[in-house]
């Protein structure tokens, strides 16, 4: 047995030595250069209604991927500011009027003059005065929702702060209803953007999407656990959100999965935006906060 | 129904004419002298007449032939080719035992046997590839190791996936869409290690065709192509001993008789050992893969046979001790999947014109997965489980009509995703029986080969195929239809449509091979997939060279393709209906296959023009896109050079049009849905709208031989992969390009890998 074993231990050894002789000639290739077409840059939109009649349209544009990777320009300012579009005429059509944004800065222009009419239709119309893109799209201004229930559980361990959110929801009505539940752990220094936004690195976050077909006898029970690691505060806020935007953000969650970045097919998220990118939604969002340090 | 059943029966009302007519009958046997064993597929030929048959599968031919003489040539890659003089008195037998050619066995030869490639010409089957294994075993391939499935990959009209993977991509079909037959029993999944090597030994195979249109009506099943695989029987003489040590794996092939003359075995067993090497010293890679082969036949009387053939595979990684956790990670993980095949065949002559082969089939491919973690534990399986029945006759009805008929029947088990799980990953994925789909495919088929003229042969055919699955029943018919006829001494022009129904699919959104990747039937929901293709063909044998030049052009249509939603999650996923999409595709193309066998140098040269398109009106805003593997040109260069009778050179050249990919050339920042910071979201080309750079590599083998004549034969193999080093473009980053910006570069998996490899015989 002892011959065989030394025998085995030898052939092994050998075989080593062979596979790394052979490993030492073994090259990797260099990588080839490519020609790809350049990117055509377009504008893009992010929306936000708030109570009453503020309404914030931010506009930027989107830019090659050959300008760098995105997550260092996440947080260089001054690359950000060169995307925003400073110059363009902002207008909302709703209920036959028509009221244009003030522009406030880093691309982001307000109005608050827009009174909010469920069920009604919104159209954004976009110019801008300096490269000429323009871009249109609408949407419907959907009425805020409230939790019937929500209660947060807080455990904690030696090693972090685990909460558990229980909620219930009340089917509002008989149409297909969708719902975007967001949860946002932070630490109070870092909840409110100072001077810059990557500030919000340190928050931790997650998004449950509903929809009709989830409700029982009208009400959708859920639990939803978020680790927290420096958090003492929770920020939850539901939103009735339209169809298309539930979609958007259904694929913007696939997208984002490892499994589907190692081996699915790219996914080019949807927009309402004609000629441009991101989404134009005008949803309510309703927000409790939590101090989880407290509970 | 009726009307299937109607045209059924037409088919074996063959042409009566040609009953009339006084001619001799010479008929007879063809054996190996040294085994004594029947040769199938030995080529018969009259040269005076122009006119030949090939031995059917019991080693028998029959011809009709006018006149009081007759020269016959008999001939067989390997065989040492018999020329007799024959004096036609009424009925005539002539049996011929063929000498072994010692010289042809040793060289290094691809493909299509010895006159063959003449036979290629002259017969009604078009589009249809000869892979002989033991003529291909000193081709290049990564770890000296040659695969049978990447050879077929240097074939025109076959395209490989990803560099160094197993999948095929036929005439513009998807992987899933290949039958692939060992010993008649299908093979669900043909890869190790997600793909890199297939799970065929090469030693334990007899024969590889691979059919890529003007499908015979015996095949059904899938709707890109068939490739059918035996093994080998055994020697009837002698035990025989083959082998080789490679760098990621080795085997043995033991084959003899138990009882000379009657019943001989073949076993087979090949396992990788990286973990066992590099556990020497002490690295610990738990991943091993492993395949035996077992081969029985057993000669009953002059008049039946019965053989048995099983194939078991698994590829394994750490599989979890019971438990036990592993000490440094406080976990265990693992995995076992493979494929288990079993044939049983009783092959039985009735007279001289008639013989039937009845078949039992089983094939089993499951995958399970062992987690534990903690207080967590985790079971994931699946598999998909045929027990089939299969009956097929050949009746030689006269020597101008030949036919074929039968039928099968196949009851599927499939058990997709059962999950079991423990402690507190219970609330995250639940545990579940798995659904149980228990459907039965069934077709009956019928096609005769008929000479019309001394220059025209007609195959026409008909198979009816169904499915039986809850709720519903499919049925489809598929026409089969080909000719040739012959313009000169030396060629002839062919044509061919077939249909193809199936009934199964893959249930993937990867374009690796995943052990997740399963197999579903259709359902109430899901029709089968199937597809029409015509095919154009010109074959020219060269005979002094004897070399075969075939062109063919094709055009495929492909109906109620499945792909998947965008970012669909497939894993685990029962209700995976709604995530699909259904739409068409279109594949067509030219082909050119310039192939010579004899000779110190020989080889072939492959070139495939092709396009292949697909329209979904759920991707790609419905516009119709190019498919994943479209690529224009593709030419293959294999060459064998024999140096002398102990040194031997091969080598592989492949030039292929970048495949094609969706190009993330934009993006921009948006704020997160939960406004708590911001993203970078890609833009993207329309669906596979760029193309990579071409790719091209040489691989080259050397093979030195022992001194010829010993007993013991052995041969070192010096392999080199990719030899100049080149990328084959997989995928395309973003890098700096030394000048304070950034470029796009494509980046390959595998440059230059030398290989080494023993191999003996005894």
């Amino acid at each position: 047995m002892k011959t065989v074993s030394f025998l085995t231990k030898k052939l092994g050894f050998g075989l080593i030595w062979l596979l790394l002789g052979l490993g030492l000639f073994s090259c990797e290739p260099d990588p080839i250069e490519i020609d790809l077409p350049a990117h055509e840059p377009k504008l893009v939109i992010a929306t936000q209604v708030f109570p009453a009649k503020y309404m914030v349209v931010q506009v930027s544009k989107s830019f090659s991927s050959l300008a760098g990777d995105g997550k260092e320009m996440n947080a260089d300012t001054t690359f950000l500011k060169t995307l925003a579009v400073e110059h363009a005429l902002v207008q909302i059509n709703f209920n036959g009027q028509t009221e244009t944004l003030k522009h406030v800065r880093n691309g982001f222009y307000v109005s608050r003059n827009i009174p909010q009419h469920f069920q009604q239709r919104y159209t954004l119309t976009v110019r801008d005065s300096v490269s000429g893109l323009e871009c249109t799209a609408a949407t419907e201004m959907l009425a805020p929702v409230n939790f019937e229930k929500l209660e947060p559980e807080v455990k904690r361990t030696e090693k972090d702060t685990t909460v558990t959110l229980h909620f219930t929801l009340a089917d509002p009505g008989p149409e297909r209803n969708f719902f975007l539940i967001s949860l946002v752990g932070a630490n109070r220094k870092n909840l409110l953007p100072k001077n810059k936004i990557g500030s919000f690195n340190a928050v931790q976050e997650q998004i449950i999407l509903v929809n009709h077909g989830a409700f029982t006898n009208g009400k959708y029970e859920g639990k939803e656990r978020l680790t927290l690691e420096t958090s003492d505060t929770l920020l939850v806020s539901l939103s009735n959100i339209s169809e298309p935007y539930y979609n958007y953000l259904q694929l913007y969650q696939k997208s984002g999965s490892l499994m589907n970045q190692l081996t699915g097919e790219p996914i080019n998220l949807p927009t309402n935006i004609q000629n441009g990118y991101g989404f134009f939604s005008a949803h309510n969002p309703t927000a409790q906060v939590f101090k989880i340090s407290e509970r | 129904m009726k009307n299937s059943l109607v045209l059924l029966c037409l088919l074996f009302l063959v042409n009566g004419s040609v009953l009339a007519q006084k001619t001799s009958v010479l008929r007879g046997t063809i054996r190996d002298a040294a085994t004594q064993e029947i040769l199938p597929g030995v080529s018969v030929y009259l040269p005076e007449h122009q006119t030949g048959i090939v031995t059917n599968a019991e080693g028998k031919y029959e011809l009709k032939i006018s006149g009081e003489k007759a020269k016959v040539v008999f001939s067989l890659i390997g065989f040492a080719k018999v020329e007799k003089e024959v004096n036609l008195i009424g009925n005539t037998e002539l049996n011929i035992a063929l000498q072994q050619d010692a010289n042809t066995l040793q060289e290094v030869e691809i493909s299509a046997k010895k006159n063959e490639l003449r036979d290629q010409v002259f017969t009604p089957q078009m589009s249809t590839l000869k892979i002989s294994p033991q003529q291909i075993k000193h081709l290049p391939s990564i770890g000296g190791e040659v695969d049978i499935i990447k050879v077929a990959q240097l074939m025109p009209g076959v395209k490989r996936g990803g560099e160094g993977q197993t999948g095929m991509y036929v005439r513009g079909g998807g992987v899933d869409q290949n039958l692939i037959l060992l010993d008649d029993a299908p093979v669900y999944n043909v890869g190790h290690l997600f793909g890199f090597f297939s799970v065929f030994n090469n030693d334990a195979l007899q024969d590889v065709s691979l059919i890529k249109g003007s499908f015979p009506a015996q095949y059904g099943g899938r709707i890109s192509s068939v490739m059918d695989i035996k093994t080998q029987n055994g020697d009837a003489e002698k035990i025989k001993a083959e082998g080789g040590i490679g760098l990621l794996s080795s085997r043995v092939t033991v084959q003899g008789p138990i009882q000379k003359d009657k019943f001989t075995f073949l076993i087979s067993a090949r396992r990788s050992y990286l973990d066992k090497v590099l556990g020497v010293a002490g690295l610990k890679i738990p991943y091993y893969f492993y395949d035996t082969n077992l081969k029985l036949h057993y000669k009953l009387s002059d008049k039946d046979k019965i053989s048995f053939s099983s194939y078991y595979g698994n590829d394994v990684l750490s599989e979890p001790k019971a438990g036990g956790n592993d000490e440094d990670l406080g976990m265990d993980f693992g995995f076992t999947l493979g494929n288990f095949t079993n044939t049983l065949r009783w092959q039985h002559r009735y007279s001289d014109k008639l013989f039937s082969s009845l078949t039992l089939l089983h094939t089993r491919f499951r995958y399970q997965v062992n987690g534990r973690f903690d207080q967590n534990s985790l079971f994931i399986g699946s598999y998909i489980e045929d027990l089939g029945l299969k009956l097929d006759y050949d009746y030689a009805h006269n020597s101008r009509n030949q036919l074929r008929y039968g039928l099968s029947v196949t009851n599927h088990r499939f058990r997709p995703n059962i999950v079991a799980t423990q402690g507190e990953i219970s609330d995250y994925v639940k545990s579940q029986e798995g659904r149980k789909l228990n459907p039965q495919e069934m077709a009956a088929y019928a096609q005769n080969e008929f000479k019309a003229t001394s220059r025209l042969t007609l195959s026409y055919g008909l198979r009816a195929s169904g499915l039986f699955t809850s709720g519903k029943t499919y049925a489809g018919l598929e026409p089969r239809a080909s000719a040739v006829l012959q313009l000169t001494e030396n060629s002839s022009l062919k044509a061919g449509y077939s249909r193809m129904f199936q009934y199964l699919h893959l249930v993937s959104n990867s374009s690796l091979m995943l052990p997740t990747d399963l197999w579903y039937p259709v359902t109430k929901q899901v029709k089968p997939q199937y597809a029409d293709q015509i095919a154009l063909g010109y074959n020219h044998h060269f005979p002094k060279r004897n070399t075969l030049l075939s062109a063919e052009i094709y055009y495929k249509k492909l109906y109620r393709l499945m792909e998947y939603k965008e970012g669909a999650q497939l894993m685990l996923n029962d209700n995976y209906e709604r995530e699909l999409l259904r739409g068409n595709g279109e594949a067509y193309g030219a082909e050119l296959f310039l192939h010579k066998t004899e000779g110190r140098f020989n080889g072939w040269i492959g070139y495939s023009l092709s396009w292949a398109t697909r329209q979904f009106d759920g991707l790609n805003n419905g516009k119709t896109f190019y498919a994943k593997y479209d690529r224009r040109h593709d030419i293959s260069i294999v060459t064998n050079y024999e140096i002398s009778k102990r040194l031997s050179i091969s080598a592989v050249w492949v030039y292929g049009t970048g495949q094609r990919l969706t190009g993330r050339l934009g993006q921009y920042f948006t704020p997160k849905p939960s406004y708590s910071g911001v993203d970078v979201l890609p833009v993207y080309t329309d669906r596979n709208a760029l193309k990579f750079s071409p790719s091209h590599r040489l691989d080259l083998n050397l093979v030195l031989k022992n001194k010829p004549h010993k007993r013991w034969q052995s041969e070192w193999c010096f392999g080199a992969y990719n030899v100049y080093n080149q990328t084959q473009p997989y995928r395309v980053k973003v890098e700096p390009n030394g000048k304070g910006g950034y470029k796009y570069s494509q980046v390959g998996l595998f440059g230059f890998i030398p290989s080494i490899a023993y191999n003996f015989k005894f």
